[in-house]
């Protein structure tokens, strides 16, 4: 009787530790940007030019999540009648081709030279650092009280030729 | 006058006699079939025997009842490896996207006497007609709208059959293996409770231990039965079986520390199966996610510091707030994302305590540094994430 309940408890034991952590982390926090890169394509107007051809996104820098995340958005989502693209931007001279060019956070030191690039394109500069909404950025990623929240300054996307609604202002925090 | 009343009184006590011997020798009849192994006769006679007054509190019935009733149980247990149970993939292909196409069979031979019981459970699709055959001719037909197909047929076969359950009417359903079981008779139940009985009744040491011994024996089967039925399909049985067992191991050990274990044991492994049931179907099967949590508190009360009990229900909440996450459309305008968001901050600080609990008690639990980095990075709390990231990669080297 011994051997029978043994064999029990560690059927048991084992099947309790069955459930695995799937690390799906980084998935959850590439989904939730996401979702606010799609809200930036609904409150966030292109001029005429810009509204043929797919619909540019770019990402400078490595986050295989994101990338995903985006390319499921691109795969159920347009923006009006355009697709969306997804693309990885090596250097920042192939954001020009970008309607959004999201900058990751390991990359923001390149912001500089993104902005350069843009200057007379339609682009929307999205950040992911501490403070860069006012060094040039757009829209700016950073974290409140466990949160994700954007940041969003009205001229650094106004000067690109992009209008922005007042919606979209009004749920960001401002930065001037 | 006197002599009426002395010849009824005689009467009476003849009676008495006549009835006592009556009821003893059926007992003994009993005991005589039960040496021959002729177990129906024997179940008969005890039967008749035990509805007595006398034999109420006869100890040595109870007991011969009890070991009639387990010999009957044990012959039943030897009896289910002729339940022969056959896989017949037939007709394979005629569906997209199924694993199991409409057409597909599953047929098995069960004996007369057998009990049925036919379960399969859906993992893709919404809708399934399932068809018994019993000998050719339909016996039941099963249309359902959740996860799973169950068709018992009730009673028991009264003659040998060939069963067979064929999937039909839907095109994008497959199914989990499809097994069969034959219900618990009652046969178990009945020894258990006439060696209860038999306790109660005479209160000497050597009745004592007989019946300790033979309740013990049960309880094991049940023990076991309750292990074995810790899935998906069967977690009713096993619950059942499990309660049973508990309100008899009490007979032959009422310490309830000793059983503690077992009871903690219990609680992480039905909390595990509710966990899949509700992950098979988050929407669907929304009320064993309620369920687990409960069975992992159950075993947490009994045993704050039980690593796996503390580590999914962890676990739990995580992925709970992930999948709240994951779940939501792009469509999401940003005041509903920061609900979503709020919503999901909450659970992973939810979760927090009971895995940092199992960090306290194993520090080097590889799926437990996982889960705090995780749940760090889901906070965004990036520096904890990575210390809990470096301790994995130290502890990987």
């Amino acid at each position: 009787m011994k051997k029978l309940l043994l064999i029990f408890v560690s059927a048991i034991l084992l099947s309790s530790w069955v459930v695995v952590v799937p690390d799906q982390s980084e998935e959850a926090n590439a989904k939730i940007k996401a979702i606010y890169i799609y809200n930036f394509t609904k409150y966030i107007e292109w001029p005429a030019a810009y509204k043929e051809g797919n619909f540019v996104v770019g990402v400078l820098g490595t986050s295989a999540p994101l990338v995903a995340e985006l390319n499921k958005m691109a795969s159920s989502k347009t923006v009006g009648t355009q697709k969306f693209e997804i693309i990885s931007v090596s250097t920042p001279s192939e954001s020009a081709k970008c309607h959004i060019v999201f900058i990751l956070s390991d990359n923001s030191s390149q912001l500089a030279d993104v902005l350069g690039k843009v200057k007379s394109k339609s682009a929307l500069i999205v950040t992911d650092k501490s403070g860069l909404a006012t060094k040039g950025s757009g829209i700016n990623f950073f974290v409140d009280g466990n949160k994700q929240k954007i940041e969003l300054n009205r001229l650094n996307i106004e000067k690109y030729k992009l209008k922005v609604a007042s919606t979209l202002v009004e749920m960001s925090v401002q930065v001037k | 006058m006197l002599k009426i009343k002395r010849t009824i009184i005689f009467g009476i006590l003849l009676l008495l006699v006549v009835v006592s011997n009556a009821q003893q020798s059926r007992v003994t009849a009993a005991y005589t079939f039960l040496q021959q192994n002729k177990l129906d006769s024997a179940k008969a006679n005890i039967d008749a025997a035990v509805v007595f007054p006398e034999t109420q509190v006869d100890g040595q019935a109870w007991y011969i009842r009890g070991f009639i009733y387990k010999e009957i149980y044990k012959s039943y247990s030897k009896s289910s490896s002729s339940f022969d149970v056959t896989y017949t993939p037939e007709n394979s292909g005629t569906a997209q996207n199924s694993n199991v196409p409409v057409g597909w069979s599953y047929s098995f031979s069960a004996k007369k006497g057998a009990s049925l019981y036919i379960s399969a459970q859906v993992t893709k699709g919404n809708m399934v007609t399932a068809i018994i055959y019993v000998n050719e001719k339909i016996y039941k037909k099963i249309t359902s709208t959740g996860n799973f197909v169950i068709a018992t047929v009730s009673g028991s076969l009264e003659m040998d059959a060939d069963v067979k359950y064929v999937v039909s009417e839907n095109e994008n359903t497959s199914f989990a293996p499809l097994y069969t079981r034959k219900e618990p008779n009652d046969a178990r139940l009945e020894a258990l409770l006439s060696f209860r009985k038999s306790l109660k009744v005479d209160t000497s040491a050597e009745n004592g231990r007989e019946n300790i011994k033979n309740i013990k024996y049960l309880a094991t089967t049940l023990y076991n039965d309750a292990a074995a039925s810790l899935d998906t399909i069967d977690f009713k049985i096993a619950i059942r079986d499990f309660d049973t067992f508990r309100e008899y191991y009490f007979l032959v050990d009422p310490s309830k520390e000793n059983f503690k274990q077992k009871e903690i044991d219990f609680a992480n492994a039905i909390a595990a199966v509710y966990t899949r049931i509700y992950d098979g179907d988050k929407k669907g099967k929304i009320d064993f996610l309620a369920l687990a949590k409960a069975s992992y508190n159950t075993a947490l009360e009994l045993d704050p510091n039980n690593i796996s009990a503390n580590y999914n229900m962890g676990i739990l909440y995580y992925n709970q707030a992930v999948n709240l996450i994951n779940q939501s459309d792009y469509d999401l305008d940003i005041v509903a994302l920061n609900d979503v968001q709020d919503n999901s901050i909450n659970l992973f600080k939810a979760s927090l305590p009971f895995m940092e609990k199992a960090y306290s008690l194993d520090p080097n639990k590889r799926e437990t540094l996982l889960g705090l980095s995780g749940i760090y990075f889901s906070l965004n709390e990036k520096e904890k994430s990575n210390e809990f990231k470096q301790k994995l990669e130290k502890i990987g080297k």
